[in-house]
C-alpha cells in the first residue's frame, strides 16, 4: 500500500497560524477571577436543611428549605389541596395526559379511608397526625409511582427536553429539508426517560455519543450512543457550504453552541461570536474554542443498528443465491448451442468504431462489419489481433504510468483511511463474481459484481456510506473511483462540515465504470469568488437512507417524490486511484485476450462465433468454479446485458429460486439512520473572527472547553476534536452549572416556575434564586443518586411544598406576589400538548401508541415544493409529540398555545391569552371533531338521565364531579341545545349533536386547560 | 451581526407585565405615541419614558414584492448596461451579486424607460399603473443587504436580522403603537397560505408577546382559520353564557385569577370578532368603480385575488389596522414569486400584470380618500437583480444595490434618493440598509428607533439592533 498522507493532508494547525492578524487577549486574569466569584460557578454544597418550627408540615427535607423560608416572612403554607386536583395536576404533570375519572374517584377512595373529616393543616396534636399521613402517604405515593411507571412519563419529559434542544422533523430556511430521521431521536428520548437512563449519560451521549462505548437498546437493537448527537442538529440549517457562501456553517455551529452552552449549562456563549461576554466570565477565545471543537466534528447520517436484524435473513438469502448460481452455472454451460445460433443471427454494425470495441458484442459486431462484402476474415482479423494487442500493451503500460492507489475496497482493512458505514456495506465485501439477483422484473440477475464493497450485495434496501479523508485544501487533485450505483445514490463533497452540500450528485452506472473527479481548489468551482483557500473538504458517497442531504429541496437533480418514497438505492466501489487530469484509468482488454490467443484466423462466422462462445463459456467455467477475476465479470455482464445468456426469472429452473430470493428479501429491515456525528481525527483549531466577521480574522484558538470549565483540552488529545472531553466534563458530578441547571429544569416542569427564573441563564443577566441552597441540596442529591430524574421528580411531587392549594393566602398575596416563597402552588394553563392529548383523551380518540415516523400535521393548504403536506385533522389520535415539527410551518394549532419555534432552546415556554386562542377552542376543525367523537360515544355510555351523563363527561373532562349548580347549568346547556336543535321532549338522550354540544362547551371551560 | 445575542430569556417581572396586558393589545401606547403626549407615567410598564415625536403616519402596508424585482428594468434605468449589452461581465468581490453560472456577461432592460407625471420620475413600461402615480412615490435606489440568498435577505428585510429569531417590523408597530380597534389584530397579514423563505418566522412577534404577531388573511376562501363560527348564532350564545357562569364561578373559587378572568374576557372579543372580520374581509359594499380600479373584477384568479387583498388593505386601514402586509402570489413552480433566474420577460410580466394595478388602485384610493398622508405604503423585495447573467432572460440575486419605494406617510412624493453606478451593480450615494429603512419607518410613526425597546435576554432590544439612521432628506 502506498503512502496516501501526502495527498489526503490532514490539515495541521501550524499553517493556519500564517494567517493570524491581530491577537485576541480575551479578559484579563483579573476580569476573569472577578467574574467566576459568581454564585452559579461555586462548587455545589450539601446544605443540611434548616430548622423550622412547624416540622410537621414537612414531607420531605426539601420542604424544611422552603417553610424557614416562608417562617422568616412570617407566612404559612397554603392547605395542601384536595385529593382530586392532586390527582388532576399528578397526571398533567408527569405524563402530559389528564387522569380517568374512575382512577381519580379510585384514588380519592384510597385517601379518604384514612382522610379525617376534621382534617385541618395546623398540626394539632402531632402523633395522630403523623400516623395518618404515613397511610395517605402511601395511597398517595402509590399514584405517583404509577405514574412514574407509565410509558408516558418518557413523552411528557422527552417534550421539555425537546424544547432545550429545539427539536425539529426539518431544517427550515428556503426549502425545510428534512432533519435526517430526528424521530428516532425522539423516540431514545422516550425510552431513556422511560428507563431512567442517568441523566448525566444522557448528556454525555447528545454531546459525543458517537465517541462512547455503544449502549444497546436490548428491545430494538438499536445503539442509543449514536442517536444521541441529533440533539446538537436541530433547527435552521441552510443548504449550500461555505465555499458558497461564508457563514453556512458557521451560523449552524454558533447554534449549537448557543443550544450547548445554554441548555446544558445555563450560560451564554453565543453572544462571544463577536465580543467578550460583557458580565460573565465568557471571552470570544471561548466561543472559538468550542467553534473548534464542533467545526472539527462530521455531521453525516450514521447506520445506529448495533445489532444487527438480518442475519437469519442473510443466511437465508445467501443459500437462494448459492443455489441460483448453481442452477445458473448449468444453464448457462448448456447454452453453446444456442448462443451460437444467436450470435450467427446478429447482424454487423453499420458504422465503424474508431476506439477499440469496449464489448464482447461491440467487439463481434465489429468484427462482422470489417469482414463483410471484399475484405475476408482471413484478412481483417490479423488487422484486428493486431490492434487487439497494441491497445491492450499501451492500456497496461499507461495505467501502470498514470496511477497510484489510493484506497482498495476488493479486501477489508486496505480502504486507506476511506470509510464505510451501513449494513449493506458490512455484508457487501464480495468476490469476483458475486451475483446480484433482481428483485424485481424478467431478469433473474441483475448483474455479477467484480471484487469490491457493495452496498446491493444482498438487497438495495440495506444502505451503505463510503467517505473519504479529507483532501489537501488548495490544490486540485483529480482521481478514479470503480464503481457503479444507481436508485439515487449520490456522490458529495462536503465543503467545511457542511449539513445540506449542494455539490451533490444523483449517480445512475449500472455496470462497473470510473468515475473521475476533482478535489480541493473548490475556489474555482465557486466562481473565483470564495474568500478561503483553507476548507476542509471531503467525498462522500451513499445511498438513500445515509445520505444527509436526502431528499434534498425538492426537484433537486430531477428528483421526484416517487423516488423519495422508493426506499430502494446502491453504489459499490472497488477501487480509488489518483492520476493527473486526463489520465483516467483505461480499459486493459483482457477479457478479450482467449480470442486471440490463437494466431490462426477464423476460416468462417461460424469458426468466429465458436470462439466467442468458448471465450465467453470459459469464463463462465471459471465462474461456476468461483475462480474468476474482474475482467471474466465483465465479460459476464456483457453477455448479460447482450441477452446471450439465458437469465429470464421465468425459466422454470430459476422461476422458484428468482422467487423465494424475493419473498426472502423483503423479510430485510433497512437500516435504521439518522443524522449523527463523527469523529476522524483530523480536528483542526479554529481562527477567532473578528467582531465575528466570516472573513476577517484574527488568531488561531485552542479548541476545547470555555475556560471557566477548565479551557482547553491539553494536548494529548489534540488528533481528536475534544468532543468527547468537553461533554465529560460538562456530564461531571463537579461541574457546578450542570446539576444546577437541570435540577432547576426539573423544579420549572413541576412547579411552573423555576428557583432560578432564567433557566437558560445562571449567569449575571439571569436571576439569582431566592432558594440558593435548596437548589444544591436538590443538585447534590440529584447527582448523588445517580442524576435519576424519576429519583427527582419522586421527591420533588411528594414533598409538601407541590401538594399545597393553589390558593394563596391574602397575606401571602401581599406580602410575596410573584410567590417567589412558595406559598402556594402556583396555577398554570396546560401547555400546547397537553391541551390538545387532553381533547383527544377525554373524547376517547386517544392513540397511546408510542414512537414512530411523525405524523403531517393538519394544514389548511398545503406546499409540495416544500413537502408541507396536510395530514389527518386528528393526527390519526396521536399524541402532540408525534406531530412532524416542520420548521417552516410548526403544527398551527400548538403554535397557537405557545409550542415554540424550534430555531432556539427554550428553557421557559411563554403562555400568553388572546382571542386567537379562544377562536381556535369554538370553531376549530379539531376541536369540533373531538367534540363529535365524544359526543357520538356518549351514546352509548348506558346513562338513562342527562344528569348521570353530564355528571360523567364533566368529571371526564375536569376530573371532579360536578357540584350541583354546575351539573344544573350544564344539564341547562343541554336542554337549551335540544331545543335549539329542535328536538322532541324526551328524544335527547339519543341526539349525538347534543351531546357533541356539551361536550364543546366542556372543552372551552377555562379549567380543562389550567391545573391547579 | 450575532443573531443570538438576544438570548431566549427574559426576566420574570418585566416579561409578567406584559403579559397581563397582552390580551386586549396595548391602545395606551397610541395615545403617547400618536400625539406625543408625555403619558409616560400614566402608562404601567410601558418602556417608554421618553416622548416621542409627533406622528406623520398612523398606518403602514408593506407590499411586498418576494422574491427580488429587477431594480435595472424598473425604477433604475442604465443606459450603460444597454450600451455594453452581451458584453462580458465583470464586478469586485465586494459587490453582492450572485452568479449561479459562469461567463457572466451584461443584460439590458428589457422594457423602456420613461419619465412620468410633473416631477419625471423614471419608471419602465413594466410597471405602467404605478407609473401613473409616480407623483406620489418616493422611490430609494441604493439599498444595500447582506447576503444575496433569499431566506437571509426575507428576515433581514421582516426582522431586521438575517436569521430572524427576532419580531417583525409589523410586530414592532403593533408593539410600540398599540391598537386603534380593540376587536382587531393590529398586523395583519394578507396573503393566500404562501409562505416566503424565511418560514412563518417573517411574520412572529418572537420574544414579543404574541399578540402583536401577525394574523394571516388568506385571499381565497375562508379569510381566517376559526373565523366561522361553528355553531348558529343562538347556540353558540348558550354555550358563551354557560361558560360565562361556569368559569366567573371557577375564578370566584380561586380567590380570583388574572388569567382565568382575561381568558374569559378574550371570549368575548373572539365572539365580536367572528363577525367583524368577516365584514371587514367581504367587499361586495364597494362601489363597481372601487372594484374596477382595483381590478377585483378580473378574470385570472391571481389577478383578482391580489386585488381584493388591496383593496380590503384599504378596509383595514379605515378600521384602525396598524400594520397590513400584501404578499405576493407563488404562480408557478419556483420557490418565490420574482424570482426570475429564467423566463424574465414572461414572468416579470405576470408578476407586473398581477400587481401593478392594485398597488397603483391603492395609492390612487387612499389619496382619495384622504388617508395616504397616515398611511406609509412600503413597495420592497427582499432584494434586487443583478444587472449582468449568463443567458439573455434571468437575472440572479443581487443586494449591493437595488431598489425599493414607499409612499404617503409624510414622504416626499415624485423623488428618488440615492444612487447605483452606471452598470446598477452597487450603492454609491447615500447607501441606505435596512435598518435605515426600518428606522425611518418608525420616524414617521412617531417612534423613535432608539427607544422602541424591549427588555429580553439581559438587554434592552431593538429593531435596528445597534444600526439604524432616519433618512431625513426623504421626509416631507
Amino acid at each position: 500500500m502506498k503512502p496516501t498522507a501526502p495527498v489526503l493532508l490532514l490539515l495541521g494547525v501550524l499553517s493556519l497560524a500564517r494567517l493570524s492578524a491581530a491577537p485576541a487577549e480575551g479578559l484579563s486574569e483579573e476580569t476573569f477571577r472577578k467574574r467566576t466569584e459568581w454564585w452559579s460557578l461555586q462548587p455545589v454544597r450539601q446544605p443540611a436543611p434548616p430548622a423550622v418550627k412547624q416540622a410537621a408540615w414537612c414531607r420531605t427535607e426539601l420542604d424544611r428549605f422552603v417553610l424557614a423560608g416562608l417562617e422568616t416572612s412570617k407566612l404559612r403554607p397554603a392547605p395542601e389541596a384536595d385529593p382530586r386536583a392532586l390527582a388532576r395536576r399528578l397526571s398533567f404533570v408527569l405524563t402530559g395526559l389528564p387522569p380517568r375519572a374512575e382512577d381519580v374517584e379510585a384514588f380519592v377512595r384510597e385517601v379518604s379511608l384514612f382522610h379525617s373529616p376534621t382534617f385541618s393543616p395546623a398540626p394539632a396534636r402531632a402523633g395522630e397526625k403523623l400516623g395518618k399521613q404515613e397511610s395517605e402517604s402511601a395511597a398517595y405515593d402509590r399514584l405517583v409511582d404509577s405514574l412514574l411507571a407509565s410509558p408516558h412519563f418518557g413523552e411528557r419529559w422527552a417534550r421539555h427536553w425537546m424544547d432545550v434542544v429545539h427539536y425539529t422533523d426539518t431544517h427550515g430556511y428556503e426549502w425545510d429539508a428534512p432533519a435526517k430521521h430526528a424521530w428516532r431521536y425522539r423516540d431514545y428520548l422516550v425510552r431513556a426517560f422511560n428507563a431512567d437512563v442517568p441523566f448525566k449519560q444522557l448528556l454525555l451521549e447528545q454531546l459525543a455519543g458517537d465517541l462512547l462505548p455503544p449502549r444497546v437498546d436490548s428491545r430494538t437493537g438499536l445503539s442509543e450512543t449514536l442517536l444521541g448527537p441529533m440533539a446538537m442538529r436541530m433547527g435552521e440549517r441552510r443548504h449550500g457550504d461555505n465555499a458558497f457562501a461564508d457563514g453556512v456553517t458557521q451560523e449552524a455551529m454558533a447554534n449549537i453552541i448557543d443550544t450547548v452552552s445554554k441548555g446544558f449549562l445555563g450560560t451564554t456563549v453565543a453572544c462571544a461570536q463577536c465580543h467578550d461576554h460583557k458580565l460573565d466570565a465568557i471571552s470570544q477565545r471561548d466561543y472559538y474554542a468550542l467553534a473548534g471543537t464542533f467545526m472539527s466534528t462530521r455531521w453525516g447520517a450514521r447506520s445506529a443498528d448495533a445489532v444487527d436484524p438480518n442475519l437469519e435473513v442473510l443466511a437465508e438469502l445467501r443459500r437462494h443465491k448459492q443455489a441460483l448460481r448453481a442452477e445458473l452455472a448449468k444453464l448457462w454451460l448448456n447454452s453453446r448451442e444456442p448462443l451460437l445460433a444467436k450470435l450467427t443471427a446478429l447482424p454487423a454494425d453499420e458504422k465503424s468504431s474508431p476506439a477499440f470495441p469496449d464489448s464482447l458484442a461491440s467487439l463481434w459486431r465489429q468484427t462482422l462489419l470489417r469482414s463483410t462484402n471484399v475484405v475476408t476474415l482471413a484478412t481483417a482479423w490479423p488487422k484486428l489481433r493486431e490492434e487487439f494487442q497494441r491497445e491492450r500493451e499501451k492500456r497496461v503500460a499507461a495505467n501502470q504510468t498514470n496511477l497510484t492507489l489510493l484506497a482498495d475496497f476488493t479486501r477489508a482493512g486496505m480502504e486507506c483511511g476511506w470509510r464505510w458505514d451501513g449494513l449493506g456495506m458490512k455484508h457487501g465485501l464480495v468476490r469476483d463474481g458475486e451475483p446480484v439477483v433482481a428483485d424485481e422484473g424478467e431478469a433473474a440477475l441483475a448483474q455479477l459484481l467484480p471484487a469490491g464493497r457493495w452496498s446491493h450485495a444482498c438487497s438495495q434496501r440495506l444502505a451503505g456510506a463510503v467517505r473519504s479523508p479529507l483532501f489537501a485544501p488548495e490544490t486540485a487533485m483529480t482521481f478514479s473511483v470503480g464503481y457503479a450505483a444507481g436508485r439515487h445514490a449520490a456522490r458529495a463533497f462536503i465543503v467545511d462540515q457542511a449539513f445540506h452540500s449542494e455539490r451533490l450528485a444523483f449517480l445512475n452506472q449500472p455496470q462497473p465504470a470510473w468515475l473521475t473527479l476533482t478535489a480541493g481548489n473548490f475556489d474555482k468551482l465557486a466562481g473565483g469568488n470564495d474568500t478561503s483557500r483553507a476548507r476542509r473538504v471531503y467525498l462522500e458517497f451513499a445511498t438513500k437512507s445515509l445520505n444527509n442531504y436526502f431528499p434534498p429541496r425538492t426537484g433537486y437533480g430531477g428528483l421526484k417524490e416517487s423516488d423519495v418514497a422508493d426506499e430502494r438505492s446502491w453504489f459499490g466501489l472497488t477501487r480509488v486511484y489518483k492520476h493527473a487530469v486526463g489520465k483516467a484509468p483505461q480499459d486493459e482488454l483482457a477479457r478479450f485476450a482467449l480470442l486471440f490467443v490463437s494466431e490462426a484466423a477464423p476460416e468462417s462466422k461460424e469458426q468466429l462465433a465458436a470462439r466467442f462462445a468458448d471465450t465467453l463459456l470459459a469464463a463462465v467455467t471459471r465462474w461456476a468454479e468461483d475462480r474468476c477475476d474482474s475482467e471474466d465479470v465483465r465479460l459476464l455482464n456483457e453477455a448479460l446485458v447482450a441477452k446471450w445468456l439465458p437469465n429470464e426469472a421465468t425459466n422454470s429452473t430459476l422461476a422458484p429460486l428468482v422467487a423465494a430470493y424475493r419473498t426472502t428479501e423483503k423479510r430485510l429491515q433497512p437500516d435504521r439512520t439518522i443524522g449523527s456525528a463523527d469523529d476522524w481525527n483530523e480536528a483542526r483549531d479554529e481562527r477567532l473572527s473578528v467582531r465575528g466577521a466570516y472573513t476577517e480574522f484574527a488568531d488561531v484558538v485552542p479548541r476545547g472547553n470555555i475556560r471557566l470549565l477548565g479551557g482547553p483540552a491539553t494536548r494529548a488529545v489534540l488528533d481528536s476534536s475534544g468532543r468527547l472531553e468537553l461533554a465529560r466534563s460538562i456530564a461531571s458530578d463537579a461541574n457546578p452549572l450542570t446539576a444546577r441547571v437541570f435540577v432547576n429544569r426539573v423544579w420549572l416542569h413541576l412547579f411552573g416556575e423555576g428557583l432560578v427564573r432564567t433557566p437558560d441563564d445562571f449567569g449575571h443577566l439571569g436571576e439569582k434564586p431566592v432558594h440558593p441552597e435548596l437548589l444544591d441540596y436538590l443538585a447534590a442529591r440529584f447527582v448523588a443518586e445517580g442524576w435519576s430524574l424519576k429519583k427527582l421528580v419522586r421527591l420533588l411531587v411528594t414533598s409538601a411544598t407541590w401538594r399545597q392549594a393553589s390558593t394563596p393566602s391574602e397575606a401571602a398575596r401581599v406580602a410575596d406576589a410573584e410567590n417567589r416563597l412558595w406559598h402556594h402552588y402556583p396555577q398554570q394553563r396546560l401547555d400546547a400538548e397537553s391541551i390538545r392529548d387532553a381533547l383527544l383523551a377525554v373524547s376517547g380518540r386517544l392513540d397511546p401508541a408510542l414512537g414512530g415516523d411523525p405524523i403531517d400535521p393538519y394544514r389548511t393548504a398545503q406546499d409540495a415544493a416544500k413537502r408541507l403536506f396536510s395530514g389527518p385533522l386528528d393526527g390519526l389520535g396521536r399524541r402532540s409529540l408525534y406531530l412532524k415539527m416542520t420548521l417552516m410551518e410548526p403544527p398551527k394549532f400548538l403554535a397557537l398555545f405557545n409550542q415554540p419555534i424550534p430555531k432556539l432552546t427554550t428553557g421557559k415556554r411563554d403562555v400568553t391569552n388572546v382571542p386567537d386562542q379562544a377562536l381556535a377552542l369554538l370553531n376549530d376543525p379539531f376541536v369540533l371533531a373531538m367534540a363529535k367523537h365524544w359526543g357520538d360515544r356518549v351514546l352509548k355510555d348506558g346513562a338513562t338521565t342527562p344528569e348521570a351523563r353530564a355528571k360523567m363527561m364533566f368529571a371526564s373532562a375536569l376530573g371532579r364531579p360536578p357540584r350541583d349548580e354546575e351539573l344544573s347549568r350544564l344539564v341547562k346547556l343541554a336542554g337549551r341545545s335540544a331545543e335549539l336543535h329542535g328536538l322532541a321532549p324526551g328524544a335527547l338522550m339519543a341526539c349525538a349533536p347534543v351531546w357533541q354540544d356539551v361536550a364543546h362547551a366542556l372543552f372551552n371551560v377555562k379549567e380543562f386547560i389550567y391545573v391547579h | 451581526m450575532n443573531p443570538l445575542c438576544p438570548g431566549r430569556i427574559s426576566p420574570a417581572a418585566t416579561r409578567r407585565s406584559f403579559l397581563q396586558q397582552s390580551s386586549l393589545g396595548f391602545g395606551w401606547l397610541a395615545f403617547a405615541g400618536l400625539f406625543g403626549r408625555t403619558t409616560a407615567s400614566a402608562i404601567p410598564h410601558s418602556p417608554f419614558r421618553t416622548p416621542h415625536f409627533p406622528a406623520r403616519a398612523k398606518h403602514v402596508i408593506f407590499l411586498f414584492m418576494d422574491g427580488g424585482v429587477s431594480h435595472v428594468d424598473t425604477f433604475d434605468p442604465k443606459p450603460e448596461l444597454t450600451k455594453r449589452n452581451g458584453q462580458p461581465a465583470q464586478w469586485r468581490a465586494d459587490e453582492l451579486s450572485q452568479s449561479v453560472s459562469a461567463n457572466r456577461k451584461w443584460l439590458k432592460n428589457p422594457w423602456e424607460f420613461q419619465q412620468r407625471g410633473q416631477s419625471g420620475l423614471w419608471v419602465s413600461d413594466l410597471l405602467p399603473h404605478i407609473a401613473s402615480v409616480a407623483d406620489d412615490l418616493c422611490v430609494v435606489r441604493s439599498m444595500v443587504g447582506e447576503t444575496p440568498l433569499h431566506g437571509a435577505q426575507s428576515l433581514l428585510l421582516h426582522t431586521g436580522r438575517s436569521i430572524g429569531a427576532a419580531p417583525s417590523l409589523g410586530s414592532w408597530v403593533s408593539y410600540g403603537l398599540g391598537t386603534e380597534n380593540e376587536q382587531l389584530p393590529s398586523y395583519m397579514l394578507l396573503n393566500n397560505d404562501w409562505v416566503p423563505n424565511g418560514g412563518s418566522q417573517n411574520f412572529a412577534s418572537s420574544f414579543l408577546p404574541a399578540t402583536h404577531q401577525a394574523t394571516p388573511v388568506r385571499a381565497k376562501g375562508r379569510p381566517v382559520d376559526n373565523i366561522t363560527p361553528a355553531d348558529p348564532a343562538a347556540l353558540q350564545r348558550a354555550k358563551l353564557d354557560f361558560l360565562r357562569e361556569q368559569d366567573s364561578a371557577t375564578a370566584k373559587s380561586l380567590g380570583g385569577s388574572d388569567a382565568i378572568e382575561s381568558a374569559i374576557k378574550n371570549y368575548e372579543t373572539a365572539a365580536r370578532m367572528q363577525s367583524l372580520v368577516p365584514s371587514l374581509c367581504d367587499v361586495s359594499g364597494e362601489s363597481p368603480e372601487t372594484l374596477r380600479l382595483y381590478g377585483v373584477d378580473r378574470a385570472n384568479d391571481f389577478d383578482k385575488f391580489y386585488a381584493l387583498q388591496c383593496l380590503r388593505a384599504r378596509r383595514m386601514v379605515e378600521a384602525g389596522v396598524r400594520f397590513i402586509e400584501v404578499t405576493c402570489p407563488l404562480t408557478h413552480n419556483n420557490n418565490a414569486p420574482w424570482d426570475q433566474h429564467g423566463e424574465l420577460r414572461k414572468r416579470h410580466e405576470e408578476n407586473a400584470r398581477i400587481t401593478d394595478q392594485p398597488v397603483a388602485a391603492l395609492i390612487r384610493d387612499l389619496k382619495a380618500r384622504g388617508l395616504l398622508d397616515e398611511t406609509l405604503i412600503l413597495w420592497a423585495g427582499e432584494m434586487g437583480r443583478t444587472p449582468h447573467s449568463s443567458g439573455t432572460d434571468g437575472r440572479d440575486h443581487h443586494v449591493s444595490g437595488y431598489t425599493i419605494f414607499m409612499a404617503g406617510g409624510g414622504l416626499r412624493g415624485g423623488m428618488t434618493y440615492g444612487t447605483t453606478d452606471e452598470m446598477g451593480m452597487s450603492a454609491v450615494e447615500h447607501r441606505v440598509d435596512i435598518h435605515d429603512l426600518h428606522a425611518t419607518i418608525l420616524h414617521q410613526l412617531g417612534l423613535h428607533h432608539e427607544r422602541l425597546t424591549f427588555r429580553f435576554g439581559g438587554r434592552d432590544q431593538r429593531l435596528t439592533d445597534v444600526h439604524g439612521r432616519v433618512i431625513q432628506d426623504i421626509l416631507a
